[in-house]
């Protein structure tokens, strides 16, 4: 009898987990539609279909900056916003800690390292990048990568001699602080408009990424979420702690690697492409646990993805204050949306530090 | 035919190795633990045993010295072949209080669920089997922070029941609970192993629970030996007398209990039987007085006696005489006589 109640409880939580789950993705296909629509040209939502349902439009300059232009940013959107949303979920479970992101383990720092090495340290050795300007992405993107990398590299060295997760944490955390202070000092010694084209790249950007771009960032992007779905089974038994997970015969060195690897992997990339956004790996997985308590990874994981994509579109058409000639950082409006977020649900969940998943 | 162990070590020691730098805690330990015995692993706190039982568990790795699960050296076993020997109750607080009961009891499964963490429905037996045994299926459907201490207690041990391993390693199962959430574990865990013939190595510092449900007892003293035996035997050897060696606390053989070392205070004669005569000692041996032998020589003497269901004592000291009707008051009346003294 209690038993059976048990047994349909869980099928109506499953049924209404996968309304919810079509709703949101629904809710990504408007958003996108608007996404798309509106900016400093408002094209009515109609003819974005038929263009993007490859339907002749009368207006071909329309259909330019649609296909050109806003797509690809759209596009971009849906892959940051799932992106930082499974990363931050990955490190909030490997840290057990509600405030741990994609970031916490100096992976932006690294990558903007990287990218300051090359604007600001570049013009020493000759090297002109800047005068390519913000959509000479490619190197920007390599220098992001390469700098990611090496923190990357550094930080695995030592999960692979420490056994307490936390520990890793302080480490990731002081690696961030030390990189950045690196920075810092190229900045400096730097002339005014490579720091300004440095300043440019930290305030991050959805539109630089072309269709070319595109063609490395859906697959690595694809790559990273499909493989965090192989592990939703060790991001489970982490929930219990190291301790326990290792008694079930977890190697949690191996877990705690692919962890790492697969968040590298995503918010990498997605600094690499869109510079460092903030506040979205944070907010969106516990946006999507308060739109569904659960701890099951299998069940949040595709929430998380799809939340993230509604978010970050969101945030794409704030940036681009519909109806004027203005927009804004996208990382301004991340934060700005972002931190309310944070604090609304620290207010509505109470019990967050010790229930946060 | 020879019994085999379900686990043992030989000549193990147990501590922290980083590096060059050894830190060993516990070494040349002997321990087997047979199918379907409860053992328990007494020492003071810090002594190591929280150590040893990670040892044991896989979870650190010995220093020295080999382990052998079923006969077989622990090396030999696969991290998921070991997780289906072993299970573990660790004193970690579960960080994730979001969890809800089912989820914790569920993770159990893990070794035996495919790469997805599918249930079967055998899985599904073994949990429902694990809150049966555990008397916890109404809990079920509640997140861990919402459980009281010995109720989440009781959880952990569905947890390691669910992972149908064949020895469970509890460590310090009892701390943190009251009185009756103790013996209550501790209960179960003795029903487990006599049900289930899985054998159970509890790690604790309660001596007292220690004695009462333990097939065997495993007492880690200070200097790091280990002794071994039923817990009567080490009673009547003189072993926990050795072992406590505080000053303030003294064992008492004839009860199994610790306790307070008193200085002999006045001597009372007391006479009467029964319950009464039981918490009157007790009454007055904790408030500074010793009952006197037979035959030796004493200050005052009480009578107990029951008139019409009450209980009265009636105190005769030098030349008065007292009635009174509960131990408050006769304490007070002893306190007015030996005050001075």
């Amino acid at each position: 009898m209690n038993q059976n109640n048990i047994k349909f409880r869980s099928l109506t939580r499953i049924r209404s987990y996968i309304l919810l789950l079509f709703l949101i993705i629904a809710v990504v296909f408007v958003l996108f539609v608007v996404n798309i629509s509106l900016g400093s040209v408002s094209i009515p939502p109609v003819q974005v279909i038929k263009t993007l349902a490859g339907i002749a439009v009368d207006n071909i300059s329309w259909q330019n900056i649609i296909l050109q232009f806003r797509v690809p940013k759209a596009i971009t959107a849906v892959l940051v916003g799932s992106g930082l949303g499974i990363s931050g979920l990955l490190m909030q479970t490997l840290f057990r800690n509600p405030l741990a992101g994609p970031f916490v383990l100096g992976i932006s720092a690294g990558a903007s390292l990287g990218v300051a090495l090359s604007i600001l340290a570049g013009m020493w050795f000759g090297l002109a990048l800047t005068q390519s300007g913000i959509a000479g992405t490619w190197a920007l993107a390599a220098a992001a990568v390469a700098g990611a990398f090496f923190v990357l590299v550094i930080v695995l060295i030592i999960s692979s001699r420490i056994r307490d997760s936390m520990s890793l944490l302080i480490i990731g955390l002081m690696m961030g602080s030390a990189t950045s202070a690196v920075v810092s000092i190229l900045q400096y010694y730097s002339r005014a408009e490579s720091v300004q084209a440095y300043l440019i790249w930290t305030f991050g950007s959805l539109g630089g990424v072309t269709w070319e771009e595109l063609e490395v960032f859906v697959p690595v992007i694809l790559t990273g979420i499909i493989l965090s779905w192989l592990i939703t089974k060790k991001l489970n038994a982490l929930l219990l702690g190291d301790q326990y997970a290792e008694s079930l015969g977890m190697n949690i060195k191996k877990a705690r690697f692919l962890v790492i690897l697969i968040t590298s992997v995503l918010a990498g990339a997605v600094t690499a492409f869109c510079g460092p956004i903030a506040f979205i790996g944070i907010a969106v997985p516990h946006l999507a646990r308060s739109l569904f308590r659960s701890t099951d990874h299998r069940l949040l994981l595709p929430l998380v993805a799809m939340t993230g994509a509604v978010i970050m579109l969101g945030c794409d058409i704030v940036a681009q204050v519909p109806g004027t000639e203005f927009t804004l950082p996208i990382n301004a409006v991340t934060s700005v949306i972002g931190a309310p977020l944070v604090i609304w649900i620290v207010f509505k969940r109470q019990d967050l530090s010790s229930s946060f998943s | 035919m020879a019994r085999t162990p379900v686990i043992s070590s030989h000549d193990l020691a147990a501590g922290y190795a980083s590096g060059k730098q050894k830190k060993i805690i516990l070494s040349h330990i002997q321990i087997e633990i047979f199918p379907g015995e409860i053992v328990c692993l007494a020492g003071a706190n810090g002594i190591g045993k929280s150590t040893l039982l990670k040892t044991l568990a896989g979870l650190l790795p010995p220093v020295s010295g080999s382990i052998m699960l079923k006969g077989k050296p622990v090396v030999s076993y696969t991290r998921q072949e070991i997780a289906r020997l072993i299970s573990v109750v660790l004193t970690t607080r579960i960080p994730i209080g979001n969890l809800r009961a089912r989820e914790v009891v569920a993770l159990g499964r893990y070794p035996y669920t495919n790469w997805l963490g599918l249930h079967s429905a055998e899985d599904e037996e073994k949990i429902k089997i694990a809150f049966g045994m555990t008397g916890t299926r109404e809990l079920e459907s509640m997140l861990i922070y919402e459980l009281s201490d010995g109720q989440l207690q009781k959880i952990m041990v569905a947890r390691a029941l669910a992972q149908d391993s064949e020895v469970i390693l509890l460590d310090e199962p009892t701390a943190h609970l009251d009185l009756h959430n103790k013996i209550s574990i501790m209960k179960l865990l003795k029903d487990l192993s006599s049900k289930t013939g899985k054998g159970i190595l509890v790690a604790t510092h309660e001596l007292e629970l220690a004695f009462q449900v333990s097939d065997r007892l495993i007492l880690i003293r200070e200097n790091g030996t280990l002794e071994s035996g039923t817990p009567e035997d080490l009673i009547l050897k003189g072993s926990i007398d050795s072992f406590m060696n505080y000053s303030s606390v003294i064992f008492d053989k004839s009860s199994g209990k610790f306790l307070p070392v008193r200085s002999p205070g006045p001597a009372l004669m007391v006479h009467g039987t029964g319950i009464p005569y039981v918490w009157t000692k007790n009454a007055l041996e904790r408030s500074g007085y010793s009952v006197a032998r037979e035959g030796s020589e004493y200050l005052a003497a009480i009578h107990i006696d029951i008139k019409n269901d009450r209980v009265f004592w009636t105190i005769k000291y030098q030349n008065t005489m007292e009635i009174v009707y509960s131990i408050e008051s006769l304490l007070n009346c002893l306190d007015k006589f030996f005050l001075h003294v």
